[in-house]
């Protein structure tokens, strides 16, 4: 049995089909030149889309010719005589193998650097990144790049060049905003997102091309802006601490005053406690009584009892006495409470020298005065030094504290130990 | 047994005589020295063993006990 003897909807049928499959072939074809398919699986194609392209021209032409009764052409007879049993395998066969073309072609696309698999690549990238030259046209721009591009300027990236300028000028969009950070150009979109646009010139092959790539900061900018805000707590916490430590001694001081006031107030109250239940009982310790009165008064006059003299050369006299060295003065130390607070410092360190390196019992302390200006000399009456004095720790805060008193300080080691300070 | 020697550093006439009448009355201490001043408590210590010092911290004069300590 012929093709030409099938029904009229079965010679249709297979014109039909073999045009699918010659479409089916077609895009095949074009899809394998643009993505640069292996020649193999192009000619592949190009066999497929000849023979459905025939048996489609055959039997198309066929039902046309049957319908308007006019005589068969050459290749619609030879389309009609073909066996009715091969022409349904041959078209199963031919699709099985378009589509076996087709994966064919997937695979080894699939398997293969094109240039599609590059944008791919590209746009798969978190960051934006494009080439462009150096008058601005883009060479390679990926998805995320136009879509910076989009938010920032309202339209794809068309001109790299005038891209980068309206970021440096900042022509954005409602929303946007650049920030200078160095060498870095930060771009803010209306999402929220930070990023960080750097380009440079590349030399490919001799030609300049111009990279541009845009990092995502957002991250890096949120955590650099808390971070700011808690500095600027830790800055005020900082302030607050150094007033009062600045204060501290001050606050100490009144503090430990009110409460001396409070033991005084209560030592007077319990004082008078104390009168009334003696005058109520005579009998009761009396000299117990008149003590803690003494004590009562003494706290509330400074007066006789009292040891505080305030008088720092006393307090050093005593203490030199404590040690077996007398202090002996010659002139009056002046009482200005910059040269009195040196020319005590100054015979607090030769007095533990003293003591210490030379087993002196004597210590002298000369002043004189010559207008404005004050000479103190110290010298003990120990042993001298072996060996030139080297100023370390006392004699060093000494010096320090003298010239800061636009003052000059002189040590001689031999032949005895001198110190001279000059005001 | 020798008791052990205390210093009382302290600017407060009450406060020193208050340590100085605990010590009186103790078996353990003695006192050895009741100055004004931590300015010059260091000076005391360069030929006198001291077991214990009881010293303020602030001074009227500006001394510090702390620093003194130190």
């Amino acid at each position: 049995m012929t093709i030409a003897e099938l029904p009229f909807s079965a010679i249709g049928l297979i014109g039909m089909a073999s045009f699918l499959i010659a479409a089916f072939c077609l895009l095949g074809l074009v899809r394998a030149f643009v993505m640069k398919a292996s020649l193999l699986f192009r000619v592949m194609y190009a066999g497929a889309l000849m023979m459905s392209s025939m048996l489609m021209l055959g039997y198309e032409s066929a039902c046309v010719q049957i319908n308007s009764g006019t005589q068969h052409s050459w290749i619609t007879a030879n389309a009609l005589s073909m066996p009715a049993w091969l022409i349904f395998p041959a078209l199963i066969a031919l699709g099985a193998f378009a589509a076996w073309v087709w994966i064919g072609t997937e695979r080894q696309l699939r398997a293969s650097l094109t240039p599609m698999s590059l944008q791919e690549g590209l746009d798969s990238l978190p960051d934006g990144i494009s080439f462009s030259t150096e008058d601005g046209i883009p060479l390679l721009v990926n998805r995320k790049m136009q879509e910076i591009s989009d938010a920032a300027l309202g339209t794809g990236v068309l001109d790299m060049k005038r891209m980068l300028q309206s970021l440096e000028a900042g022509d954005l969009l409602p929303g946007c905003r650049t920030e200078k950070q160095g060498k870095a150009m930060l771009l803010q979109l209306p999402d929220g997102s930070v990023w960080d646009i750097q380009h440079r010139k590349l030399f490919i092959r001799e030609t300049a091309v111009v990279e541009c790539i845009a990092y995502d900061m957002t991250e890096q900018y949120r955590k650099s802006l808390e971070m700011e805000k808690r500095n600027a707590h830790l800055s005020a916490v900082n302030d607050k601490i150094r007033e009062y430590s600045q204060n501290m001694d001050e606050i100490i001081r009144e503090r430990e005053i009110l409460a001396a006031k409070i033991r005084i107030h209560d030592d007077v109250g319990r004082s008078l406690l104390a009168l009334r239940a003696y005058l109520t009982h005579p009998d009761d310790d009396r000299k117990g009584l008149a003590e803690r009165w003494r004590f009562t008064i003494s706290a509330l006059k400074r007066g006789e009892f009292s040891k505080d003299t305030g008088d720092r050369m006393e307090a050093l006299a005593e203490a030199a006495e404590a040690v077996g060295v007398r202090l002996v003065f010659d002139g009056e130390i002046p009482k200005e409470q910059s040269a009195l607070e040196i020319a005590a410092a100054a015979i607090h360190e030769c007095l533990t020298n003293a003591v210490k390196h030379a087993d002196g019992t004597e210590l002298t302390i000369r002043t004189r005065r010559d207008g404005e200006n004050t000479f103190f000399e110290l010298e003990n009456n120990g042993k001298p030094p072996e060996t030139e004095i080297q100023e370390k720790g006392g004699l060093s805060t000494l010096r320090a504290m003298v010239e800061q008193h636009h003052g000059r300080m002189e040590i001689q080691s031999c032949p005895v130990f001198l110190l001279r300070i000059q005001l | 047994m020798s008791k052990q020697k205390v210093m009382i550093v302290d600017d407060q006439l009450p406060s020193r005589r208050m340590f100085e009448l605990y010590l009186a009355s103790s078996e353990t201490y003695e006192l050895a020295f009741s100055v004004t001043s931590a300015a010059t408590a260091d000076i005391y210590l360069l030929k006198n063993h001291i077991d214990l010092i009881l010293m303020d911290i602030l001074m009227n004069d500006g001394s510090n006990g702390l620093e003194a300590a130190e």
